[in-house]
Parts: C-alpha cells; structure tokens; sequence
C-alpha cells in the first residue's frame, strides 16, 4: 500500500491508500477525491485528469513525445513540469508518501 | 422512515456519476440506484475496445464499499416498472416502492436491432452490456470469419479487435462513407483506407438484405452478393430507452425532452441524464440527443448540481474518441453536414478536419493527434472565435503555441 496525499485547490488535503498496481486516477476517483474528473476511464483521451505531481523522482516525469506529453501542452489549467495525466502514473510502494496537487479546473 | 430523497433510475455512467457527485456535494438525504443489471455500474466504452481482446480488463466504475461509504443504495437486477410524477412514487418489479423528492431518469439508450430474416440465428452479436461484450469476446477468435454490420464507432472499434486477434473482418455499411453520423467524409475515407491497410475488408454503399444459416448464421447476404460468416456483430445504432418516461406522462421524441436544466418539461422535481435525455444544445437551442461517455458524465454532474442546491443550464462543450486498434480519432463540437469543412494532413500522418459555420470554427475532428484535440477542446469551450482564415494555413495547436510565445 502506499498512502498518497492529494491537496485540493481550496488548501485542504486527502490523503487516501493505494494499491501497487492501479493508477493515480484510480486511486483518486475511487476515494471520491474532487478535481479529478477521468472521463475517458484511464485512456490517454481526455486530459481531465491532470495533476501536479510534487516529488523530484525521475520515474515520475511524463515521458517525451508521449501522447500525454502532447495532451498536456493544452490542459484546462497550464502545464507545469510536474504536470501528469494521473491515468498513466503507476502506483507502486515506491510512491508512499507521494503529495499531489489537484489543479483548479480539469475541462 | 427517513425522508425520501434522489432516484435515480438505471443503473450506467451517468447514474453513477449523479449520486457520486451529489454525494461530493455533500447532498445528505438518501440516493437509491434502481439498476436493472446484476453488476455494479460500468464503463462501456471498453465494452468495444480492451474487453473483447482481455475479459480481465477492469471496467467497474466504483467497487461496492464506494457505495457503502457513501451510503448510496445500488438495488441490482430490479427493474423501475412504474413512475407517478403526482405521488412522488417508482414502483419497482421486485413488489416496491420508493418515494422521491427528485427523480433521475439515467435509463439509457437501447441497441437497434436487425430487421433481417436470420436475424436470430446463433452467432448473431449485439453489444450493449458487459455481459454481450463477454459472450462476443470469446467467439472472436484466430481464422474466424467476422461480418460487422454498421460502419460507425462501434462497428469499426469491434472489427479492429476482431483484426487484432487474427479474424478474417468485413465491415459492411449502407451509407456511402465510414462514420456518417460522427466525422465528415475526408476524415472518414482516411480512417477506411487505414482500416484496408490493417487487412480490414471495408464495403460501404452495401444494404444487407438477410442473413443466412440453419441455427448458425453461416452468411450475410447483401445487395453486392454473398459474405461468408462464422460471426456476425450487427452495430447499427441505438434509440433512447424512454419508454417507462412516456408511459409515466413525460413528453418523449426519441428521448426524454428536458430543458437546458435537463428537467423534463412541466416537472421540477425529474431530470434526465445521458444517452436517454433529448437536451437543448447549449447556444443553438436545437434539440439534440448524445450517446457518449462526456454526455453521461456531464449530465449527471449538472443534475447533481441542481439537486443539490446551485442549478445551472447545461453547456459542456461535446466530445467524442473512438481508439480502433492503434487508431485514435477524437471529435470536439457538433459538425452539421451542411458546414464547410478544411482538411489538414501532416507528414507524420495525423490529420484535422475544421467545420466552418458562418466563417467560424465550430467542431474539429483528429485522427492520431491528441494535442489538436484538446487544442480544439481549450477553443471551443471557451466559446472563442477562430475565424476560418486562422487556421487556413496551419494547425489550432500551433496557433495557440505561436500565441502562448508570443
């Protein structure tokens, strides 16, 4: 399990336990976490699931010339370096403890 | 007994989306899902895609201790039988009754079904439960000789996991292109030629006319001769389950007519979500009925809204995608068949398709370029005025690239 800390844009917090394996999208929508929209269920089509992931890991930097990395040029809140789609992060035990911010508008 | 609170009726995407979202809102009255099917409420755009080539694909929206938590009731295999707008009442097919103060109809839209002698005939598959997308899912195997019928969304999304898995496919649609009713024809004859690339046999202008077989179907007969068949997936369209609205008094054409509040008309207190609800388009007014996964999410959240207290017409910006094998088509907006259409390929074969109203961008279609789409999507939501000499000579994502450096 890993305990993931999403903070919402009204300065509050959720912390919520994930299981190695499913998504950060999953882990968020599944605990009701608000922002995180996931229309498209985890496929890489509609970037309303964008995140800012605040951790200097490099296994957490969206991969070059993605289809994520072209979708998030154009979220609804402005791409910053730490920005990921959270369908296409990975929970693994490597990532407890892991803050996430939720941005301010997804669509 | 505690005070009667939402019903919402069916048990899909937009049903859940309601009662979770309503419960995101800190909505504290009861939430009864009336579902007709055994399972808890799914996502079905894998129905077409990842589930027929991978049975283990995870397609529950939300696990049954969601349900528990939120103190949400999710009654499975019940049927809504009756709804008395006057008393507040659903009557339901295992002998009871719940009281509302509002009610949610998320009833659906149901598959067309083939008017074709043989139509019943065993290996005959139509696709619109978890269930049907199981059983189509196992007959899709190596060798096998699979007819799609309807070439839109659907159809193309199940021919390109039959190709996947080594069917021998044919697509066969009656109208003159691919995907008539969802892109414009220059898009679509490039998905077509693509889908032949991948082996895909592609009939279009082809009326089937019976299918053939002693108990199993055995060919497809059509207008331009005999299809051999082991499988065949008929894919041509749906109407809106609104039968149970109607019978209760709502106004229904096609759909349950709601205003841009998604109530119905003449009554406060029911509201309609998703594939079922015949809404007036944000803008034009004009009277639309979707069947997408945006609509359904949209829907229920808008409704949640209203029922919880700050009501608000609806106005999402529509969209669609379609993933057909390694094939990504994304539609932002609605295209009407009389816009003007510019047609934009590159060299690393991704293509857009503008429609031009009156000189302004109104919808774009993509094929394999996910940045233009939501490109698109930014826009257009955004109400902005692209006028059609914008994007004469290059693509939307550039432009706001261009402009963001600027």
């Amino acid at each position: 399990m890993a305990i993931i800390t999403f903070t919402l844009p009204d300065g509050s917090t959720r912390s919520v336990e994930a299981s190695p394996g499913i998504s950060l999208m999953k882990a968020a929508t599944s605990n009701l976490v608000p922002g995180i929209v996931a229309e498209c269920g985890g496929n890489a089509s509609c970037a309303t699931c964008h995140v800012y992931v605040v951790s200097d890991n490099p296994d957490l930097v969206c991969p070059d010339g993605s289809v994520e990395d072209e979708m998030l040029d154009f979220t609804a809140e402005p791409r910053r370096p730490e920005s990921r789609l959270s369908c296409q992060v990975e929970i693994t035990e490597s990532l407890d403890g892991l803050v996430v911010e939720v941005p301010e508008a997804q669509v | 007994m505690s005070a009667p609170g939402v019903v919402v009726i069916g048990g899909g995407q937009a049903a859940a989306s309601t009662a979770i979202t309503l419960r995101q809102l800190g909505y504290g009255a009861s939430i009864t899902i009336v579902a007709e099917e055994e399972s808890l409420p799914y996502e079905r755009p894998p129905l077409s895609k990842g589930l027929l080539v991978d049975p283990a694909t995870p397609v529950t929206l939300f696990d049954a201790d969601v349900y528990d938590a939120q103190d949400i009731t999710v009654l499975h295999g019940v049927a809504a039988t009756a709804v008395d707008p006057l008393l507040h009442t659903v009557t339901t097919s295992d002998g009871g009754s719940l009281t509302y103060s509002a009610l949610v109809f998320a009833t659906g839209s149901r598959n067309r079904t083939a008017p074709w002698t043989g139509a019943d005939l065993a290996g005959v598959h139509l696709l619109r439960t978890r269930a049907d997308a199981e059983d189509l899912g196992r007959e899709l195997r190596a060798g096998r000789r699979v007819v799609v019928v309807g070439g839109g969304f659907v159809g193309l999304e199940i021919a390109s996991a039959a190709a996947s898995v080594g069917c021998d496919v044919t697509v066969v649609e009656v109208g003159p292109q691919l995907l008539g009713r969802v892109l414009s024809q220059p898009l679509a004859d490039v998905v077509a030629d693509r889908h032949r690339d991948r082996g895909v046999r592609v009939l279009t202008g082809t009326r089937v006319a019976a299918l053939d077989g002693d108990d199993h179907v055995t060919a497809v007969l059509t207008d331009h001769g005999r299809l051999e068949a082991d499988v065949v997936v008929v894919g041509i369209g749906a109407v809106a389950e609104d039968s149970l609205a109607g019978a209760a008094g709502l106004k229904v054409d096609d759909g349950i007519v709601v205003d841009d509040h998604l109530r119905a008309l003449g009554h406060d207190d029911i509201y309609a979500v998703g594939d079922c609800a015949r809404f007036p388009e944000s803008g034009s007014g004009r009277a639309i009925r979707l069947e997408s996964v945006q609509n359904a999410c949209d829907h229920g959240a808008t409704v949640a809204r209203a029922i919880a207290g700050s009501p608000a017409p609806y106005q999402d910006l529509p969209w669609f995608w379609s993933d057909q094998g390694d094939l990504k088509i994304q539609v932002a907006g609605l295209r009407l068949p009389e816009d003007q259409v510019h047609h934009l390929a590159d060299d690393a074969g991704r293509h857009a398709v503008y429609a031009i109203r009156e000189g302004r961008l109104v919808a774009v279609e993509t094929l394999d370029w996910p940045g233009e789409h939501l490109a698109a999507r930014r826009v257009l939501a955004a109400n902005e005025f692209i006028p059609a000499a914008a994007i004469q000579n290059t693509s939307l994502s550039a432009l706001l690239r261009a402009r963001r450096s600027a």
